[in-house]
């Protein structure tokens, strides 16, 4: 992988090169940190985020709903807290229903992505993590708390638990969506990352590709239609009429499956081949 | 009004912000019935630290820019 030139992407103006180390690290480093810190909140220790949650959420069902609900603590199970609802049967708390499992997600995320090796695109990137966690953090926060309320006061009015609380709470995570877009705001490292894997990956191919190419012209004068259409990146539909344009071009002409090169236009054809956008200063 | 003096306010008022959030913090441990109730801020106060050196790295990273800019304007300087 050493020998393979690291490509760049530009994105508003900004270069992004990053280590094969630092985007192995977002692959590792982000689930296993997720589960981490998923762990570290939910050993009993940390309980004490149960209790906030529980009571502000129950402070807005009252203001809200006026149902005179009450945070228990009933420190008997796995599990401290409770809801107690007027008429109905409790609702134990967990620490899934903190939402601190979709942080965690995209605290792992934001945490690992990448910095580029550019020294003016990774400049302010600790100010522009940190804005990406706690305002995702906070919109999962508040999400959250939305999110039982609506079921609580549901459950009150008479639905069963089972029927609305897997189906609100699926409905909810369409914030991860909005969180991504947020976060691809003021992070774009993260898919560019992702990106750059893939240009990283099909690099190799691409250039056993070229030298394929590059034997056969030199060997017979001709190159095959099919792999020049790859090298030139032309899409499926449009190919025929797009490469004898192409051809038409630069002088070469098309026999069946194969483009002929005219001798003493071979060295220039390779050499525009080779470059990191094959034909496309001349073009 | 100076882009130096808007920037100020920004910082002034983000560690205001950061001091209020600690504020309400040793406010809401005694009014927890949890047993672990001082982990809040055993787990609070050192994010907080350390967004306050965030938040004062981003004044440098303000302070070095406008320093540049204006040495772009008046090369003499």
């Amino acid at each position: 992988m050493s020998k393979i030139k690291k490509p760049t992407i530009e994105f508003n103006n900004r270069k992004y090169v990053f280590t094969i180390w630092s985007i192995l690290l977002l692959a590792i480093g982000a689930p296993l940190s997720a589960y981490l810190i998923y762990l570290f909140f939910d050993w009993k220790a940390q309980f004490w985020l149960h209790e906030i949650v529980v009571k502000q959420t129950v402070y807005f069902l009252n203001i809200f709903f006026n149902m005179g609900a009450k945070a228990e603590f009933a420190p008997s199970g796995k599990y401290f807290w409770r809801f107690s609802i007027p008429g109905r049967s409790p609702i134990y708390f967990e620490t899934f229903c903190t939402g601190i499992q979709a942080i965690c997600i995209f605290a792992g995320i934001i945490i690992f992505t990448p910095h580029s090796q550019d020294p003016k695109t990774r400049e302010d990137i600790v100010w522009r993590k940190t804005k990406a966690l706690i305002v995702s953090s906070v919109i999962f926060y508040v999400v959250n708390i939305i999110r039982m309320l609506i079921q609580i006061d549901l459950y009150y009015i008479g639905y069963e638990w089972n029927d609305i609380h897997f189906s609100i709470s699926a409905a909810s995570s369409f914030i991860a969506v909005i969180i991504v877009i947020l976060m691809h705001r003021w992070i774009p490292e993260f898919i560019i990352s992702i990106i750059y894997t893939g240009t990283l990956v099909s690099e190799p191919v691409k250039q056993k590709r070229k030298k394929k190419v590059m034997e056969m012209v030199e060997s017979s004068n001709k190159a095959e239609l099919k792999q020049m259409g790859k090298i030139l990146r032309m899409e499926k539909k449009t190919f025929l009429r797009d490469i004898s344009s192409w051809a038409d071009d630069f002088g070469y002409t098309i026999e069946e499956d194969y483009l002929i090169i005219p001798p003493d236009k071979i060295s220039k054809f390779i050499q525009m081949l080779m470059q990191d956008k094959p034909f496309k200063d001349e073009s | 009004m100076k882009p130096i003096i808007l920037k100020k306010i920004i910082i002034w008022l983000l560690l205001t912000l950061n001091l209020l959030f600690a504020f309400v913090i040793g406010l809401t441990i005694p009014l927890l019935e949890s047993k672990s109730n001082y982990n809040l801020g055993i787990v609070m106060i050192p994010l907080l630290i350390i967004l306050n050196y965030i938040i004062l790295d981003r004044f440098h990273y303000y302070l070095k820019h406008i320093k540049d800019s204006e040495g772009e304007l008046d090369p003499k300087t």
